[in-house]
């Protein structure tokens, strides 16, 4: 045999053998089935978009206004061009579904002690370094186990198990925004709540649509300068800020939590500007938590933030005249628990996310008779 | 017949250099792995990826340079030393990130490849360099012999070295100094130099220089001071009131830190509360030992306490209650029995980390529990559906502690919580545990009966339970490849190629060559077939020797003194056998027999991989694995290398391509996807490919 005829022969056999093998690869992928059935379900005309030239998509769902190609998706990883149409691939595709006490959320002046049916799908319009639910934020959806949860099967779950509100958390819920405006709007005919726990990362528009249908807004202001939330957010600080500001003028219940970083968004500069602004825009009722952080991602070789850091922010706001602070994540610290402003005796005492005692007497202080602001009831 | 080294000037130049550049090659390779280590944190892919750039840019210098006089590569080498180790250091700023944040693999093999290069391609150059200082036949063989025993000798320096506590940077000043030595031809120039750097060495001048590019590297953290383990450096960091501590550049502990330490016993102090004694495994002292009652015994183990100087006294267990080995070496020879033995896992990305959660290791914790005695293992997870990689790891962890006790139950959570027993007589559920949290009178803010409904509320459990595959194929891949995708989905990568690589394929495409080189081998010309045959010696003795690794950890536990002895005898079997073909044996009737008898350990490994016999569980023989691949290295490298003594930098970059592809292989590829009994299978037949090429390549 010569040479040529032996590398022809070696090569097609190897050819052969290289081929078997991807196709057994092939046949693996293509069984892959998510629980629930077909994958056509997930998929629904999105909002909030306009078509321009050539087939081209222009999101109006989020600040990003992502112009998406046929066959790409936006910056989210959930929202995708088919054929010039926008959909979303999330609907009622929940990858989290779980039972939590409001206070984790953190919500601590709404419906105290209650518990909040909490879902979330994959997909996020920013990319946290310090992403606690990474997994599922920064996923596509097809690369995350999920379950088929409808509407109406969200709203069945949460009466069920005794839940007053269903919680669009733990990734971001702006992102599927159609699957929770109908699970709001079906809660709302079923006398079940709906909070929104978000990065704030939203188009004017939609959440002036949305507002009407949940009752509760909690905000993550990850910093005070936009500095910060380019290099560790990938996100835009007076967006967030414009947001804020929208869900104040509509007179819904809003709670900021601010998660400190040590020494990245902790000086004492920064925490001045942000009561500051609090203060002048939002007024001295809104609840602020100063989250300890916990080191996770990308950044979890970052040191936990001193509880002397926490410490001071909340006596920089306190001075600035911010009625409500918190220290969350530092299970057992009094600044947990909720004190009148006026008078300053404990209304509701907490240990960790468990209420040990609710003294509140009709939203109001039962030694002063305050108003203590807040969705009691 | 023998030939000895003539004492011909030009041969003993040789000889001297050949042993300056191994004894250089190996010291480098050992001080850049681990500043690599400490720059983007160890696991297993990315220890490849520098393997795999050093053996490539090795190669290449040989392969490329032929002959440059090798006083100038030495100065050159000794200019360089400096700043690639440098690189390691800003490396992350220079790319935007932060020095504790991690490393992305781009960032990692773009920095790598910078800081490696230019010294590893001296160090080829000099290869072929100094082959050619010589005289006479077999050039090259006599250059690896001389290379292989200044690496023996490098070995034993650093291990030395660092097991005194030495830092990174001042080993490099003793390296710079050999450099710069060979670098000057005055005999007293060449001894002050030495000198020199010998008093650098002992006086540990390169610290500050490293303190201050660590300074720099923490930033804005204010770095404190380092210390050096035998395989690792410590850091402390601090931030206000808090202190981290790094090891290899990963977070170990916040120093205080209340919260996580409650979990890891307060779990399995209520579904055994009558224990009287309890070890620890991957618990941090300062977080746990508070909670434990005084009325029970305790005892930490932990690989090794060289960061313990490092610490806040307070932060430190008594050393009375502390073990300071391996855990499974601890429990193989412990003749005490425990009422708890808690196990808390890491993120899984090397195999010193997976040597933990086998179902050997389970089996042996449960032989040191007493009757009654309740084992509890957590590892990192979350609430909710978990992606496919970690619910495979999960999975393959129940499968073998159900292998191992008859009743596994588990606390979902941020860690999942496997509590196991031959029967725990406690169902755990929130009321049960609410119950007993009331009974023992409890006082904690963070693990309250809130708490623990939350965790344990239906939806969570049966959540994870349904997810939890009750047995596992034989064939499942071990569970390093798991915890690597999972690692690497961070950065948006699928690490993994299991839908890729098929093993059958592999087997098959190697059996197929195998086949067709014995059959028509003749018609190679005899050169490249004489090179084929290096470089399989090359990535075989490699895969051998990494395997024999391997297994010591599963078997014996990381013991430093075993890696070290291990590689010792590999270093020492490749000495022996690179002398043995360069001056003995090269001329003798009996060549080929002798050479195919070299790899005797193939076919051991064959033998016993098709009996299913390979987890003996003897280290002596592990250990003569490593020492016989060596050999095998050392003779078929020398012997086939003598062919190209006008080129003698060829053969060695070919061998260098060689052991690139076996680290690949091993390491970044057959670990994270396929079985443990199918890696076996696959070096089986590579053995025999070996030995093919072997036959077919000695006339």
């Amino acid at each position: 045999m010569r040479r040529r005829e032996f590398l022809q022969i070696t090569a097609a056999g190897a050819g052969l053998m290289l081929y078997q093998g991807l196709s057994l690869a092939d046949s693996k992928k293509s069984a892959a089935d998510l629980s629930g059935g077909s994958e056509d379900y997930f998929i629904k005309p999105a909002r909030f978009y306009k078509k321009l030239e050539g087939d081209i998509i222009e999101c109006g769902l989020c600040p990003r206004e992502c112009r998406v190609d046929k066959g790409e998706r936006g910056y989210c990883g959930v929202r995708e061009n088919r054929n010039g149409e926008y959909y979303t691939l999330v609907y009622s595709r929940a990858c989290a579904a779980n039972i939590d006490p409001i206070e984790k959320k953190p919500f601590f002046h709404y419906l105290p002690g209650s518990t909040a049916f909490s879902i979330a799908t994959a997909g996020c319009n920013m990319n946290c370094k310090f992403c606690q639910n990474w997994n599922i934020s920064q996923a596509k959806p097809e690369n995350v186990n999920s379950i088929k949860l409808t509407p109406t099967d969200c709203v069945k779950y949460a009466k069920a198990n005794n839940c007053r509100s269903i919680a669009y958390t733990y990734s971001e819920p702006t992102v599927f925004y159609e699957y929770m405006s109908d699970c709001a709007l079906e809660g709302q005919s079923a006398d079940v709540r709906s909070v929104v726990v978000s990065n704030g990362f939203i188009q004017k528009e939609p959440l002036k649509r949305l507002l009407p249908l949940v009752n509760a807004y909690k905000i993550d202001l990850k910093a005070i300068t936009p500095q910060y939330y380019s290099d560790i957010c990938k996100g835009d600080l007076y967006r967030i800020l414009d947001t804020l500001l929208t869900i104040k003028a509509d007179g819904k219940w809003l709670e900021i939590v601010y998660l400190m970083v040590s020494n990245l968004n902790d000086g004492k500069e920064d925490l001045n500007k942000l009561a500051d602004w609090i203060v002048a825009n939002l007024g001295p009722d809104v609840p602020i938590h100063f989250s300890r952080f916990h080191p996770e991602y990308l950044l979890k070789n970052l040191p936990m933030t001193p509880l002397e850091s926490l410490e001071r922010a909340y006596n920089i706001c306190r001075d600035k005249g911010i009625r409500y602070v918190y220290i969350g994540n530092v299970y057992g610290h009094k600044n947990e628990s909720t004190y009148c402003h006026n008078c300053n005796k404990t209304l509701i005492k907490r240990k960790g996310l468990q209420i040990v005692e609710n003294l509140l007497d009709k939203g109001r202080c039962p030694y002063c008779q305050s108003l203590i602001p807040g969705i009691w009831n | 017949m023998s030939i000895l080294p003539k004492p011909d000037p030009r041969n003993l130049e040789l000889i001297f250099s050949s042993f300056n550049l191994g004894f250089i090659a190996l010291s480098l390779q050992v001080v850049f792995a681990r500043l690599a280590v400490g720059f983007a944190g160890g696991n297993e892919v990315y220890l490849s990826i520098f393997f795999f750039f050093w053996l490539m840019f090795t190669g290449a210098g040989a392969f490329l340079i032929k002959k440059i006089n090798p006083r100038r590569l030495f100065l050159l080498l000794c200019l360089m030393i400096p700043i690639s180790a440098t690189i390691f250091f800003i490396s992350p700023r220079l790319f935007g990130i932060m020095g504790q944040e991690l490393v992305p693999p781009h960032i990692f093999i773009i920095t790598i490849a910078i800081a490696l290069f230019p010294i590893c391609f001296l160090n080829g150059a000099l290869f072929s360099s100094v082959a050619f200082q010589g005289k006479g036949e077999g050039l090259s063989s006599r250059t690896y012999w001389g290379e292989a025993v200044g690496a023996l000798g490098g070995g034993v320096i650093t291990t030395l070295f660092y097991v005194c506590g030495g830092r990174d940077f001042t080993l490099l000043i003793l390296i710079i100094a050999v450099c710069l030595a060979a670098a000057f031809r005055i005999k007293i120039l060449k001894y002050l130099i030495f000198g020199a750097g010998l008093f650098g060495f002992f006086l540990g001048m390169g610290d500050p220089i490293e303190n201050e590019l660590l300074r720099f590297h923490y930033r804005p953290y204010h770095y404190i001071k380092s210390v050096s383990g035998r395989l690792i450096r410590y850091d402390i960091v601090k931030s206000n009131d808090i202190a981290t501590l790094y090891s290899g550049g990963i977070k170990v502990a916040d120093f205080p830190d209340d919260i996580a330490g409650k979990e890891i016993f307060y779990w399995l102090y209520m579904v055994k509360p009558d224990m009287k004694d309890i070890a620890f495994v991957g618990a941090e002292y300062h977080m746990v030992d508070k909670l434990v009652p005084p009325n029970i015994k305790r005892v930490y183990v932990y690989p090794d306490n060289d960061w313990r100087s490092l610490l806040d006294k307070s932060f430190l267990p008594p050393e009375d209650n502390t073990w300071v080995t391996d855990p499974v070496a601890f429990f193989k020879n412990n003749p005490r029995k425990f009422d708890a033995i808690s196990v808390s896992l890491g993120p899984l990305l090397s195999f010193y980390d997976y040597r933990l959660e086998t179902k050997r290791f389970i089996g042996l914790c449960r032989l040191n529990l007493a009757a009654g005695g309740v084992f509890s293992l957590s590892v990192p997870a979350y609430d909710g559906l978990w992606p496919n990689d970690l619910r495979s790891r999960l999975s393959i962890i129940y499968a073998n502690l159900k292998r191992n006790f008859a009743d596994v139950q588990l606390v979902p959570g941020s860690n999942v919580t496997f509590l196991c027993s031959d029967s725990l007589g406690f169902k755990i559920n929130a009321e049960n545990l609410c119950r007993r949290y009331d009974e023992l009178g409890f006082n904690s803010s963070y693990f309250n009966c809130s708490m623990i409904n939350s965790r344990l509320n239906d939806l969570k459990v049966h959540q994870a339970q349904s997810q939890l595959a009750k047995t596992v194929s034989f064939f499942e891949p071990m569970t390093i490849g798991y915890g690597l995708s999972y690692y690497f989905s961070q950065f948006g990568i699928k690490y993994g190629f299991k839908g890729f690589v098929n093993v059958y394929t592999i087997l098959a495409l190697l059996s197929i060559i195998v086949a067709l080189t014995l059959l028509f081998g003749n018609i190679w010309q005899h050169k490249s077939l004489t090179l084929l045959n290096i470089f399989y010696f090359g990535a075989g003795s490699f895969i051998l020797e990494m395997t024999a690794m391997f297994h010591i950890q599963l078997l014996g536990g990381y013991m430093y003194v075993a890696m070290g002895l291990i590689i010792g005898l590999y270093m020492a079997g490749m000495v022996f056998g690179s002398f043995w073909g360069a001056f003995i044996v090269f001329k003798n009737k009996y060549l080929k027999l002798i050479l195919n008898s070299s790899l005797i350990p193939y076919f051991l490994f064959a033998i016993l991989s098709l009996a299913c016999l390979v987890q003996l569980e003897y280290i002596w023989f592990w250990m003569a694995m490593a020492g016989m691949a060596g050999v095998a290295g050392g003779l078929g490298y020398s012997i086939n290398a003598r062919v190209f003594d006008n080129r003698p930098g060829l053969p060695y970059g070919i061998d260098m391509s060689g052991a690139m592809v076996g680290t690949v292989v091993v390491a970044a590829l057959l670990i994270g996807t396929i079985s443990y009994f199918m890696i076996y299978c696959v070096m089986a037949v590579s053995g025999l490919l070996l030995f093919a090429t072997n036959w077919r390549s000695q006339k």
